[in-house]
């Protein structure tokens, strides 16, 4: 029937029009009869904006409730991902039959509307031939071989989801519309060889008026050295190739580090992580209420006028004290996102600034009160050196701290270095390369420390002479002036004080670890020389974490290990090795400064806060609420910041914080908070530099593999627009067009610096450089070789066991001035365990990279999502492997599946941190998103996030 | 040339599964996939936890090259094991006698997959990504003799849960700490390989210029053809299929090409061997008559083909049941390409979907469209699924697991009528029930194609008679596969059918006796293995054990597919203290050994101490 395949491809033009600018497909709603219903009835029902708002939720992502793929690598394998190989082979096929894409919203070339334009493309030729007399069948044919490959997929997926979400008739017409287009044969079309249907048909097709286009050649495969930059200890060298736009593979292969860089589970998954067709598309601006996740699509130009009269009006209400930028580092590079925003505030008057991390707060923040600085860590290459290494709740095989740091740790077991790790867990690292395993309480890290000291002096195995030589406030006869002599660090082990003795026996009530244990461990550590205690941060994310990092100072100081190589100093293990280049901030015109930690606080009473309180520094009192927040790269609004409740019930507020922009690659829990979001590209779209947090001598390119894709923008560039707006640009930009002349700019400040360094091509060409002349870094080395020249950094010179500046704080319960173990609140000893008996941990699970990579796949595979709970405390609860458990305190309640094993100790849970919060319909959360239980009280002298210590009960649900 | 193999030092992996999905990344697996794979396992011999970075072998004397039936799967000239898509026919078997579990079948494509040692990077001077990918350095690929020199380097099965290095001589070596010298337990020596050649497929010989006419384009006729050629290099071969495209896997019909069809993988042999190996190959065409006294058959279009010896492989149809509707539109059965294709194009119309019939592939086809989003309904006739295979239990959990991943199941229905217009829209039982249904597949079984046979004056009964030699009781004329009485719908069956019709008329002396080949389903994500006697003969006495595996003891297999949350589940069928049973429902990692348990009917005590032995944890219920 000549007629219907007449409808038919007009149809098909339409499909092309409508999936790319709905608008202009409006405009030709003249052309609407052929629907199955009259066009003005289909739209009377709804105006038109609200059409329009339907189609960007369905299409163009704007809802973060309705995801519909609309490109055949997504639609073809349940688990394809954009740009892949299924993308080549269809760019492919369009390139035989010379049909070179058209842009349509930056979408891949893959796509419904391009898909339908081909097929479109292939009818005209079919006509086209047929009008000269020639053979159509090649072209019917090759229209049917490529709906059944591609289109077919793609059309069943997009029918099945348009007509799950659609709300109005329009949409499941289009549904509709399109599965009648494929489901029809092409050999039909044979029959329709009418002067009228062509002549349609080329009207929509103008440029093919001439028939089939020249066969296309296909790009070439080329392989593109970039890297990581995720927040990752070291990041990764990463290979990637690329053949027409399309990433079909990356490794890793390029020589950078030695022993040379490889990526861990993570990194090997960057393609699957990030080329997700869940990946957010256009700026959008919400609508509706906040956190709900519904968005309105605007245009970047709305975007940066929306910023700049938003950042104008908050500025001029609140002044420059009421504007933050929350902690992200999503990009964790020389140029980050928070960064550049950071400059651009700077250059109006200022923010409100944060100090400390999420990772590290207390041991960052107390280092320096041992040290006088947080530079105690020495190069992960020296850790072969050492004959007994002590993991202190360290799990390297599961965080890769470093990417070299567990060929090193291979190494010096080869050369018989002993492995001991604490941990409540029994952990892969523990499976992998401990010779030991000491399972300890969550908490009572100080404890254990306490006794062990106790073990060691009472058997006379401490090293006497670095001790007198280098340490203040160890004993009554080094103690600092001004300070009673009975509270130094012995008397209190030795109960002078407080007439307890810290020995084993009174350590094991409180950590569980047998004495037996403490006392070998003590003497093992003492009579092992060189011996290396590596801290990890998960004990110093605990309720009062300084005094476990101070703890384990201690001991290392105990037992001479500071200062040599084999050894550590332990604190927070910073390390002085290459220069970075740094991109600078610009003076802040406001001197105000919080923790990290306490953002909510500033939001919902920041004028209250104050230097004692809340540690507030740079000013006394701060001036303002917190009113404008840009959150760029980062997941810590909802997801990595602890309490998730509180934090929704403070941003649902929008008197509160009254504008709230952020960019990210997806739509994470943060991000449905946004009042504008705007999709980033991923490091496979932009250009940086990385280096390593602190560990390992060579400095990483992240190379551009392909252009961003959809309408995603750098920050730099929207930033830009923002800046001009706002008259700043000269001054923010200095003149810099693009982030890439930032970059070019700052690797030639930092030749200059280090002349080994190649020309900055040959650095991008690499994908990085290793350093040739690198020295490895041994903290304190030089204190401890010269202590005449060299002193260390505290107050004394010396190394402050006792610390007088705490002392001075007048909080002996909360901050001791030696480094007493004080229990912790929502520790073993809380009376609140009546109520809820269990500890809840969350480690860091070789799958994340804190949130990232939870949407990938792969990555599930590699490790589900699940709590793991003892044997005892399973039975009593009558849980088992397998069950969906409820767990539950004051302060919120999530659903998780349970491991049960004897891998964890008994009276402790643990559930891997960074999971996408993901309230089901009942708003309880179904992923296992730890921080749903998590505390917000800061710890009290760093003011550092607590999320270790939890206590929690627990019951089956299902 | 030297042996090659992977030496895994196991005091060096921390367990970090970088190999696991750098393996992944390069050879574009789907999730659910692996070629390499790491476990956190219990190690009995040194009584610890340990993590185990687990692939193909590349065994001296694997067992997967000796049972493939197409030479697939054989020893490259590097002395690895390699693989090759084209010959494959997705059989399984490879699958089912790996002990290491390395080759899985591909969810897509049906092929069997493993891993090839990275060959191309190899070939390009690089290591193979896993290797390339280890941050500890704990993986090496290279040649054996140069690592059997190393400090610590101990034969593989010094691990608890590897099976005995002598079974397959694999060539992987493990390196661990010298200080506590393990004990072999499988006592085999990695210095002194027990090499077995494996059996040389076709040794037969004798070249002729007989034109062999093969009836069908299926896998029997498939093999067939192969065997012929086997053992005649200069015979004339002739296969005709009514279907317009080359023989394809059949099985996965009903597996995940509904979802996402992928042409360029889907013939079992390609035009290329065909040529190669000089078949001729007539597509579309039906067989009109055949003559047995003239040797000749005539095709649809009225041409005559004379032939020496004729392979009559015309397989089977399905069976309709006189439904009153079953000739409406969106009524289909699933036996062929075209099939799959109309019911994908009525797919994206449907929105309730009924599959008639609870089997293999009704629950198969079940699982397929409720992926692609429909509302899917099992009616079955019989009062449980699967009734004839597994045991009540077995069924109820497998009914649950079902239901649970949301395809409605209702037993015990009978049909009266399938209702609409000219296109079915619900389905009618007698009981006054009615399901909505614009999709509806009947999956009520198969009927030998039987009618060129009979007219030819074969014997025939329900299907064609043949005797262990696969000959009919007309000279010069054999049968294989669906069609003859000697079949029970399998793939592996047609094959083997197919390799002994076609050797015997090549003149090789072969016979073919039915054993039990293990039945699996791969439905509502769980795959579900049973074989032997689940308790189905009315005169013996049985008792059944009911067990599961604990998900967090450590399981080794490479390819386990989607584990339920109940973990996995057993069934385990004794009679007199013998396994002559047994249902596995969930991960079927430790298939092997439930098919090692049936076949050497162990007793309760060996199997649960065999299980612990390879580090499955077992608990009976």
């Amino acid at each position: 029937m000549p007629s219907d395949i007449l409808k038919d491809w007009l149809r098909c033009s339409w499909f092309t029009q409508f999936f790319s600018d709905f608008p202009a497909w409006c405009s030709t709603a003249k052309q609407a009869p052929l629907f199955a219903k009259p066009w003005h009835e289909l739209l009377s029902s709804r105006d038109s904006a609200c059409l329009q708002q339907e189609y960007d939720d369905l299409m163009k992502g704007t809802n973060a409730e309705i995801y519909i793929p609309l490109w055949a690598s997504v639609c073809k394998f349940e688990d394809g991902s954009l740009l892949d190989e299924t993308t080549l082979k269809v760019v492919q096929f369009y390139h035989r039959w010379g049909y070179a894409p058209v842009e349509m919203d930056g979408n891949p070339p893959d796509y419904i509307g391009q898909q339908t334009r081909f097929l479109c493309y292939l009818y005209a030729c079919a006509l086209h031939e047929a009008e000269r007399g020639g053979d159509t069948a090649p072209y019917l044919a090759a229209a049917e071989e490529f709906t059944t490959l591609y289109l077919l997929d793609t059309v069943r997926v997009i029918a099945r989801e348009l007509r799950r979400f659609a709300a109005s008739e329009l949409f499941s017409t289009v549904a509709d519309a399109l599965v009648a287009l494929v489901r029809r044969d092409g050999s039909e079309c044979l029959a329709a060889e009418k002067p009228e249907v062509y002549a349609k048909l080329l009207e929509c097709y103008d440029s093919y008026r001439l028939g089939r286009g020249r066969e296309i050649a296909d790009g070439r495969q080329t392989v593109i050295r970039t890297g990581g930059r995720n927040n990752c200890g070291g990041k990764c060298a990463i290979r990637a190739t690329a053949q027409d736009g399309c990433i079909l593979h990356v490794e890793t292969g390029c020589d950078i580090g030695l022993p040379q860089l490889r990526a861990c589970v993570r990194g090997r998954g960057y393609r699957k992580t990030y080329l997700s067709g869940q990946r957010l598309r256009y700026p959008m601006k919400r609508i509706g209420k906040r956190g709900e996740g519904r968005f309105q699509r605007i245009s970047w130009q709305e975007a940066a006028d929306l910023i700049a009269s938003e950042w104008v009006r908050i500025r001029d209400a609140y002044g420059p004290g009421s504007r933050y930028v929350n902690y992200g580092l999503g990009v964790n590079a020389v140029i980050r996102p928070d960064m550049l925003v950071k400059r651009l505030l700077n250059q109006d008057g200022g923010y409100l600034g944060f100090y400390g991390s999420y990772s590290f707060a207390c041991a960052q923040f107390v280092t320096p009160y041992i040290y006088g600085d947080a530079f105690s860590g020495n190069s992960v290459e020296d850790l072969p050196n050492t004959r007994l290494l002590i993991l202190w709740g360290h799990n390297p095989s599961e965080t890769v701290y470093s990417p070299q740091g567990n060929y090193f740790i291979a190494q010096a077991k080869e050369r018989g270095a002993k492995v001991i790790v604490i941990d409540p867990r029994e952990s892969d690292t523990v499976i992998a390369i401990a010779d030991q395993w000491v399972p300890i309480k969550p908490s009572t890290d100080g404890a254990l420390a306490a006794a062990m000291a106790y073990v060691i002096w009472s058997e006379g195995l401490q090293d006497q002479h670095f001790m007198d030589m280098y340490c203040l406030g160890f004993d009554a006869s080094h103690m600092p002036d001004g300070v009673p002599e009975e509270l130094n660090y012995h008397d209190y082990l030795f109960g002078r004080l407080d007439g307890v003795e810290k020995t084993p026996a009174w350590a094991e009530s409180i950590t569980g670890v047998p004495a037996a244990v403490i006392e070998e461990l003590a003497r093992e550590y003492a009579t092992t020389k060189p011996a290396c205690l590596l801290p990890g941060l998960g004990n110093q994310r605990i309720g009062n974490g300084e005094q476990t990092v101070r703890a384990m100072a201690m001991l290392a100081c105990l037992t001479g290990n500071v200062g040599i190589p084999g050894g550590s100093a332990a604190g927070m293990g910073f390390g002085r090795e290459e220069p970075v280049p740094v991109f600078p901030l610009g003076q802040s015109g406001y001197p105000g400064v919080i923790s990290c930690f306490l953002w909510t606080k500033a939001i919902e009473e920041g004028s209250k806060m104050t230097r004692l309180k809340d540690g507030v520094q740079g000013m006394e009192q701060l001036e303002s609420d917190v009113k404008l927040v840009f959150n760029l790269a980062g997941n810590a609004l909802i997801n990595q910041h602890a309490d998730i409740n509180h934090s929704i019930r403070v941003l649902e507020d929008t008197s509160k914080c009254e504008f709230l922009v952020c960019s990210d690659v997806f739509m994470t829990p943060s991000a449905k908070f946004a009042d504008l979001l705007l999709p980033a590209p991923s490091f496979l779209e932009d250009d940086n530099i990385a280096a390593p947090w602190r560990l390992g001598h060579y400095l990483l390119r992240n190379n551009k593999v392909i252009a961003p894709i959809f309408g995603c923008r750098t920050e730099y560039d929207w930033l830009s627009d923002v800046a001009k707006r706002l008259g700043l640009w000269e001054a923010w930009s200095e003149g810099r067009e693009t982030q890439q002349e930032w970059l070019e700019h700052l690797y030639h400040e930092l030749r200059q610096k280090n002349s080994e360094l190649p020309d900055y091509e040959t650095f991008c060409r690499n994908g990085g450089h290793t350093y040739k002349n690198a020295v490895s870094y041994i903290a304190y080395a030089d204190q401890i070789r010269d202590p005449e020249h060299y002193k260390f950094g505290t107050p004394s010179g010396k190394i402050e066991i006792f610390s007088k500046r705490l002392y001075d704080m007048n909080n002996p319960k909360e901050i001791p001035a030696i480094p007493a173990y004080v229990p912790c609140p929502e520790g073993p000893d809380d009376p609140l365990r009546e109520t809820y008996p269990l500890q809840l941990i969350g480690w860091h699970t070789k799958r994340r990279c804190h949130s990232i990579h939870d949407n990938n796949p792969w990555m599930e595979e590699v490790e589900p999502q699940r709590m793991w709970m003892h044997p005892d405390d399973a039975r009593t609860r009558g849980i088992s492997t397998g069950d969906i458990a409820e767990v539950y305190n004051d302060r919120g309640l999530l659903r998780i599946p349970v491991i049960v094993t004897p891998r964890v100790i008994k009276g402790v849970v643990a559930i891997p941190e960074g999971a996408w919060y993901t309230p089901g319909k009942d708003g309880i959360d179904t992923r296992g998103s730890i921080n749903v239980l998590t505390s917000t009280r800061p710890t009290p002298l760093a003011k550092g996030n607590p999320q270790h210590t939890n206590l929690v009960e627990v019951r089956r649900y299902f | 040339m030297e042996q090659l193999g992977f030496l895994y030092d196991t005091t060096r992996c921390v367990g970090c599964k970088a190999c696991q999905v750098a393996c992944k990344e390069k050879n574009k697996l789907g999730t659910g996939d692996f070629f390499r794979r790491v476990d956190t396992m219990f190690d009995a011999t040194s009584g610890k936890k340990v993590h185990f970075s687990g692939a193909c072998n590349h065994c001296k004397d694997p067992a997967c090259v000796a049972v493939c039936p197409t030479g697939a799967m054989y020893i490259a000239a590097d002395g690895t094991v390699q693989h090759n898509d084209e010959l494959c026919v997705g059989c399984g078997r490879c699958v089912h006698h790996c002990p290491y579990g390395a080759p899985s079948l591909n969810k897509v494509t049906g092929y069997a997959q493993k891993c090839d040692s990275c060959a191309a990077l190899r070939q390009a001077g690089q290591d193979p990504v896993c290797v390339a990918a280890c941050p500890t350095r704990a993986l090496r690929f290279g040649p054996l003799k140069e690592f059997q020199g190393e400090k610590g380097v101990v034969p593989s099965d010094t691990l608890s849960f590897l099976p005995p290095a002598a079974r397959t001589s694999p060539s992987f070596l493990l390196r661990r700490k010298t200080d506590t010298p393990p004990v072999s337990a499988g006592g085999a020596s990695c210095g002194s390989p027990a090499v077995q050649p494996h059996k040389e497929y076709g040794a037969f010989r004798r070249d002729t210029d007989q034109r062999f006419l093969i009836l069908g384009g299926g896998v029997a006729a498939v093999s067939a053809a192969k065997a012929i050629r086997a053992r005649n290099a200069t015979a004339a071969i002739r296969m005709v299929s009514c279907e317009d495209r080359l023989p394809y896997c059949r099985p996965m019909l009903s597996k995940g090409l509904l979802g996402s069809f992928s042409e360029d993988r889907y013939p079992v042999v390609s035009l290329q061997w065909l040529e190669e190996n000089n078949i001729a190959l007539t597509l579309g065409r039906t067989v009109s008559t055949l003559d047995s006294a003239a040797h000749t058959v005539t095709l649809d279009d009225g041409t005559k083909i004379p032939f020496d010896k004729c392979i009559y492989a015309l397989g089977a149809r399905c069976f309709v049941p006189p439904i009153s509707g079953h000739e409406k539109v969106g009524v289909f059965t699933l036996r062929c390409d075209t099939d799959l294709r109309a019911i994908r194009r009525q797919m994206l119309t449907a929105s309730h979907a009924a599959v008639i019939g609870g089997g293999i592939t009704g629950l198969e086809l079940a699982w397929e469209l409720k992926k692609a989003g429909l509302h899917v309904t099992v009616l079955e006739m019989a009062p449980v699924l699967m009734g004839r295979l597994l045991d009540e239990q077995s069924s109820q959990y497998l009914r649950r697991c079902i239901e649970a991943a949301g395809v409605d199941v209702v037993t015990g229905v009978q049909i009266k009528a399938l209702e609409g217009g000219s296109a079915v829209e619900s389905i009618l039982l007698e009981d006054g029930r009615v399901f909505p249904a614009e999709l509806v597949v009947l999956s009520t079984g198969f009927r030998a194609n039987i009618d060129v046979a009979a007219q030819a004056g074969l014997n025939v009964g329900r299907a064609i008679t043949v005797t262990a030699a696969m000959e009919t009781s007309c000279p010069d004329i054999y049968a294989c596969g669906d069609c003859t009485d000697r079949s029970m719908s399998t793939w592996m069956q047609s094959v083997r059918q197919g390799e002994t019709a076609g050797a015997n008329a090549a003149g090789d002396t072969l016979e073919f006796h039915a054993e039990p080949e293990p039945a699996m389903v791969h439905t509502a994500g769980i795959s579900l293995l049973s074989i032997g006697d689940m308790g189905k003969h009315p005169d013996k006495v049985y008792r059944l054990v009911y067990a599961a595996a604990q998900e967090d003891a450590g399981r080794f297999a490479v390819n386990p597919k989607a584990v339920q949350r109940q973990g996995t589940y057993y069934a385990l069928c004794f009679h007199d203290d013998h396994m002559v049973g047994a249902t596995l429902i969930g991960d079927l990692g430790s298939m092997l050994l439930i098919q090692d348990a049936v076949r050497q009917q162990w007793s309760e005590a060996q199997f649960f101490e065999a299980a612990e032995r390879k580090g499955i944890m077992i608990h009976a219920q």
